[in-house]
């Protein structure tokens, strides 16, 4: 069911149950976004997209905008409000305790005249922002869980990110999708180096590809992409670069005899 | 779709223009002027190589089973229906490269950036607006046309339906005898 | 269900690059030393440049206008016609006869560069320079109508300089040394109207008629593509070859050493690279000096080791005996043996990457002509009026970075050698008889009574696109196999040198019976080193008096003669192939022109052209192959002479 929403002061229709920061997409009203990320479940753990809203009585709160639904027809909601930016410094002040590489949120602390501590101050290793999106994304979208997050760590004042390096498949997901950069992938010699906040490292041996001999894979990620694949996956031991090969080859042996 | 890709491998001539102008067609300014000067600059999503003499432009060829559709554990990757592209939801890509593992034919890589993967679309943008694929609007030499179905099934048949949406010239020949 | 796919799983044979086809032992430790020390170099971007631009390899890109660019579609369903209403044909020919332009005007800019500074010695400007060959200067001053009488040297020289000079501006008439051809060729080009008559107006001219609008029928364009050659070949390029024999001396047969192995751990190695001999005969003196043989002893070197690549080492080959480090394709990797301390660079063929290469180890790229240079480089321009004085700077500067050699980094290909050069067409019969002038009477009665099949001149550049060199050996082998002397200059007799070809033991090695047996009465190997790039117009002369000499053809047409540049490269490669053409000599190019994307023009340069100006173009990549289209003209050329069969039969 369609839904007339107002949001600062533009009028949209959205459908009911879509979150305000999907119900922006593709309008020029920009909210900002941290730990989102379209493949995961929202998280709010950035805290950087609160949003205020307006209920009937004409009260008003703040909310993450990634996570709260719209339901209501006529419903209210501010982005640049004054309570959006406290909230929001608030929000930089704490993602910002752990200097993450991220120059746009430094831009929007000075902007909004937020005082940050000269050097990193923990639980988070220097530069993570505790979003979980590695944890997500490894326990979660790919079941491997390789790299979990416990809430009540957290609460105990204690790093809430934990990595089981043996378990690691090697995929590289968690490095892309971490948006501070402090998961790296290294691919040097025929080795993937993964390496978590600083902290945890591991080192998986790449395969070696059958047709042309360059390091293509990790065995673990090929492993995944094998099991998921109904049927075989034909030329699984061979590189891209020589499976497209043996695709031209066929493609043109007409030509070419 | 009532209109797919066709291509001719023995007319390429290897000019490359058709990846110029896929990068372009996916690049934020969409053109070439500006594109060249993004901080990310776009790539093309299909490329061009030789093999002996003859240079071949190498499409995603959006497999009616496709192997990345299987393999996606976002469903970034998906097909809206039998007979139309498979399309990268880029917002839900997170980089996890099984997909590139998958892909019978390597048409799959990450972007510069590593966080993405760069996949062909059949340019449902441009198709949305009454526009051809910019590979096939810019091949100088049609090499790669975009032609209706039925044309393309007075030349090969048209049992390549079942498994693909891009033909390649006696394409579906190669397949029955590869068997699968 | 599963999937039908395109591809099973299969044993893949990855493709051949062009560093597989190397066969020279140097060129291939060369390149696995470049590729462990990480440095650029020419196989790699070969390889990261494919597919190389089919439209570009057929001549159908045009970008001389800014209606453009444009490109015709070969299978006829794009554009069919440049936007300014061009043809396939009109492109083609454009493309083609800029080309030759830019090649000729390599050639005689070289040339002008050498009367140029003919002159300055003979006004006393430049006291580094000398006359090397009296008896030379008199003889090309007389033809050119300079007083000799009672004259001494300089003044004869100034006068020369003087009216070659004006051969450059001249604006009607015809050039000096058309006169020099048979009879038959002066007056085909004069009835096509082909005959050059000034050096710069043919090479301005070309650039107006493939502009816009101008020029668009491609028998008019190729037309004057012929002529600006014939300005090249017997204008540009003989001048060049003239002076520097007048300067320099004119060669005689001598023994050298050639390829990588030539570097040496214990000496100041000093390449010199380029084309122009004012320059790289300079640097010899300069290197051959007591005081800066002292200075490089200073620093701990046994002396300096000066060695030439591509045509400027072909100049000091054919003069000087110096060793030859490599031809075209090998440059970076002389830089890469990290023994080079300085390479000295002047005009034509100098790869713009050498100055990243060196940036590996302690070589100096120092560049010297006003024309020539490259980022990276340090430039010391030589002034013709010090050019001693210069020479010696650079080689101060040699000696000084051998100071900074790493000899732990030092990799020299164990590979040299032995060759004979420096045969002119004066020379090559000289020692017969006691005669002041060779006489060609032994060649042409080899060739008429079936010993010698014919003559070829295989010339040229190297291209990672065919052999990197060994098209070239491969193709001269077959043909002294069957009984063919072969002419070389250029990196094609280097090619062929670095393989042996060019000692006397090759004779018997590959050549055939019957021309081992003229090799031996003369004393001449069955492959003869002519010289340089400028040099192929010695080719000219020796084909003309070929022709004087008589019994083997009325005109260069008719000669049992062929040509061919298996691996070029160069524009002036383009310009060379058409002064031969235009000669009537066929021609062979291993890969083709760029001018397959019409095929009216391809018909006229392989087929029509040769009722026209008796000589015409073929394409073969293979070089064997190569070889036997020429040989089939030259049975052809026997035929129309009534010569007798060959006397060791037909293979």
């Amino acid at each position: 069911m369609a839904l007339r929403i107002t949001i600062d002061g533009r009028e949209i229709r959205v459908e009911t149950g879509t979150t305000i920061l999907e119900a922006v997409e593709g309008l020029d009203i920009h909210i900002p976004t941290l730990c989102y990320h379209g493949g995961a479940r929202p998280y709010r753990a950035c805290q950087i997209c609160r949003v205020e809203i307006e209920d009937e009585q004409g009260r008003r709160r703040v909310a993450s905008a990634c996570t709260m639904p719209v339901r209501r027809e006529g419903q209210q909601v501010y982005t640049r409000s004054e309570a959006v930016l406290e909230a929001r410094r608030e929000a930089l002040q704490s993602l910002l305790a752990s200097h993450p590489k991220v120059d746009w949120l430094w831009e929007m602390a000075e902007e909004l005249g937020v005082a940050i501590p000269e050097s990193p101050v923990g639980p988070a290793p220097e530069g993570c922002i505790l979003c979980g999106l590695c944890a997500r994304t490894c326990s979660e979208v790919l079941g491997i869980e390789a790299i979990t997050y416990d809430r009540h760590a957290l609460g105990d004042g204690e790093l809430p990110l934990r990595v089981d390096p043996s378990a690691c498949i090697g995929c590289g997901a968690c490095a892309a999708v971490c948006p501070t950069g402090v998961i790296k992938q290294d691919d040097r010699d025929g080795w993937r180096q993964m390496e978590w906040w600083g902290m945890e490292r591991a080192e998986i041996e790449l395969q070696r590809c059958a047709g042309c001999g360059e390091y293509f894979a990790s065995p673990g990620a090929l492993a995944q992409a094998r099991k998921r694949v109904r049927g075989s996956l034909p030329m699984s031991d061979f590189c891209p670069t020589c499976r497209a090969l043996a695709a031209r080859q066929k493609l043109t042996l007409e030509i070419r005899t | 779709m009532e209109r797919t890709i066709y291509v001719e491998p023995e007319r390429c001539l290897g000019c490359s223009s058709c990846e110029l102008a896929c990068a372009v067609a996916h690049s934020q300014s969409g053109e070439l002027f500006q594109a060249i000067r993004e901080n990310l600059l776009s790539e093309p999503r299909l490329q061009v190589e030789v093999v002996g003499d003859q240079p071949l432009p190498l499409h995603c060829l959006h497999c009616e089973d496709a192997p990345c559709v299987q393999v996606c554990p976002t469903e970034a990757m998906a097909k809206t229906g039998p007979g139309e592209p498979v399309i990268c939801d880029r917002e839900r890509c997170v980089g996890c490269s099984l997909c590139v593992l998958a892909c019978p034919y390597g048409v799959l890589r990450l972007d510069r950036g590593g966080k993405k993967v760069l996949k062909c679309d059949l340019c449902i943008g441009r198709l949305g607006q009454g526009l051809e694929p910019a590979c096939a609007e810019a091949c100088p030499s049609s090499a790669i046309q975009f032609l209706p179905l039925e044309e393309i099934d007075q030349r090969e048949g048209d049992g390549w339906r079942k498994e693909f949406l891009i033909v390649y010239r006696g394409q579906a020949a190669l397949i029955s005898q590869a068997g699968g | 269900m599963a999937q039908k796919t395109l591809v099973e799983e299969q044993v893949l044979i990855q493709p051949l690059q062009a560093k597989d086809r190397i066969l020279d032992e140097a060129t291939r430790e060369g390149l696995e030393r470049a590729e462990e020390v990480g440095t650029t170099n020419v196989w790699e971007r070969f390889e990261t440049m494919q597919p190389q631009c089919g439209f570009g390899k057929l001549g159908l890109c045009c970008k001389n206008c800014n209606l453009g660019p444009c490109r015709i579609d070969p299978f006829g369903m794009g554009a069919q016609r440049g936007v300014c209403g061009a043809t396939a044909a009109t492109i083609v020919a454009r493309n083609l006869a800029r080309k030759t332009a830019a090649g000729a005007a390599c050639h005689s800019d070289h040339g002008r560069h050498m009367v140029h500074t003919m002159l300055m010695m003979a006004e006393g400007e430049a006291e580094d320079y000398h006359i090397g060959d009296p008896a030379k200067l008199r003889t090309v001053a007389e033809e050119y109508g300079v007083e000799l009488d009672g004259r001494d040297d300089r003044a004869i020289a100034r006068d020369l300089a003087e009216a070659m000079l004006a051969e450059f501006g001249q604006q009607h008439g015809e050039l000096n040394f058309v006169k020099r051809a048979p009879e038959g060729q002066q007056k085909t080009w004069r009835q096509l109207g082909i005959s050059p008559r000034g050096i710069d107006l043919e090479l301005v001219e070309i650039l107006h008629r493939t502009h816009i609008g101008v020029d668009n029928e491609y028998h008019s364009l190729l037309s004057s593509a012929m002529r600006a050659a014939l300005s090249d070949g017997w204008g540009g390029s003989m001048i060049a070859t003239e002076v520097s024999d007048i300067l320099f001396g004119m060669p005689s047969p001598v023994r050298a050493v050639i390829n990588l192995g030539v570097l040496r751990e214990d000496q100041v190695n000093v390449v010199v690279h380029g084309h122009v001999p004012l320059l790289s005969e300079m640097v010899l003196a300069a290197a051959q000096s007591p005081d800066m043989i002292g200075l490089a002893k200073e620093k701990g070197a046994t002396g300096i080791n000066v060695v030439g690549m591509c045509c400027t080492a072909n100049e000091l080959l054919m003069r000087q005996g110096i060793p030859v480090a490599g031809s075209f394709i090998q440059q970076e990797l002389a830089i890469a043996t990290g023994a080079v301390d300085a390479m000295i660079v002047d005009v034509q063929c100098i790869m713009p990457s050498l100055p990243v290469v060196a940036e590996c180890f302690h070589t100096k790229v120092i560049s010297t002509d006003p024309r020539g240079h490259f980022e990276g480089a340090e430039h010391i321009e030589l002034d013709e009026s010090r050019a001693l004085e210069i020479a010696k700077e650079i080689i101060r500067r040699g000696i000084e970075a051998y100071g900074e050699r790493n000899p732990d980094r030092v990799r020299i290909p164990d590979e040299r050698m032995d060759l004979i050069a420096g045969f002119t067409t004066e020379n090559i019969f000289h020692h017969l008889g006691g005669r002041f002038r060779g006489s060609y009477r032994p060649l042409n009665d080899g060739i008429i009574a079936g010993r010698i099949r014919g003559v070829a001149g295989v010339v040229g550049c190297d291209n990672p696109k065919n052999m990197s060199g060994s098209a070239h050996v491969e193709m001269v082998k077959e043909l002294i196999k069957h009984d063919v002397a072969v002419l070389q200059t250029g990196c094609s007799a280097l090619a062929c040198a670095r393989a042996g070809l060019m000692q006397p033991e090759a004779t018997f090695e590959y050549a055939g019976q019957g021309l081992q047996e003229i090799c031996e009465t003369v004393g001449i190997p069955p492959v003869l080193h002519l010289g340089s790039c400028v040099d192929n117009s010695r080719i000219l002369t020796a084909a003309t008096e070929m022709v004087k000499e008589g019994g083997v053809g009325n005109d260069i047409s008719e000669l049992p003669a062929a040509g061919a540049a298996p691996e070029w490269m160069s524009e002036k490669a383009i310009a060379i192939g058409w002064y031969f053409v235009a000669s009537g000599v066929f021609t062979v190019f291993g890969t083709p022109l760029n001018v397959l994307g019409s095929p009216p023009v391809t018909r006229y340069l392989t087929d029509e052209l040769e009722g026209i100006v008796g000589g015409k173009w073929a394409f073969e990549s293979d070089p064997v192959k190569a070889a036997h289209l020429m040989i089939d003209h030259i049975n052809k050329k026997r035929e129309a002479l009534h010569l007798r069969p060959m006397m060791y039969g037909e293979e």
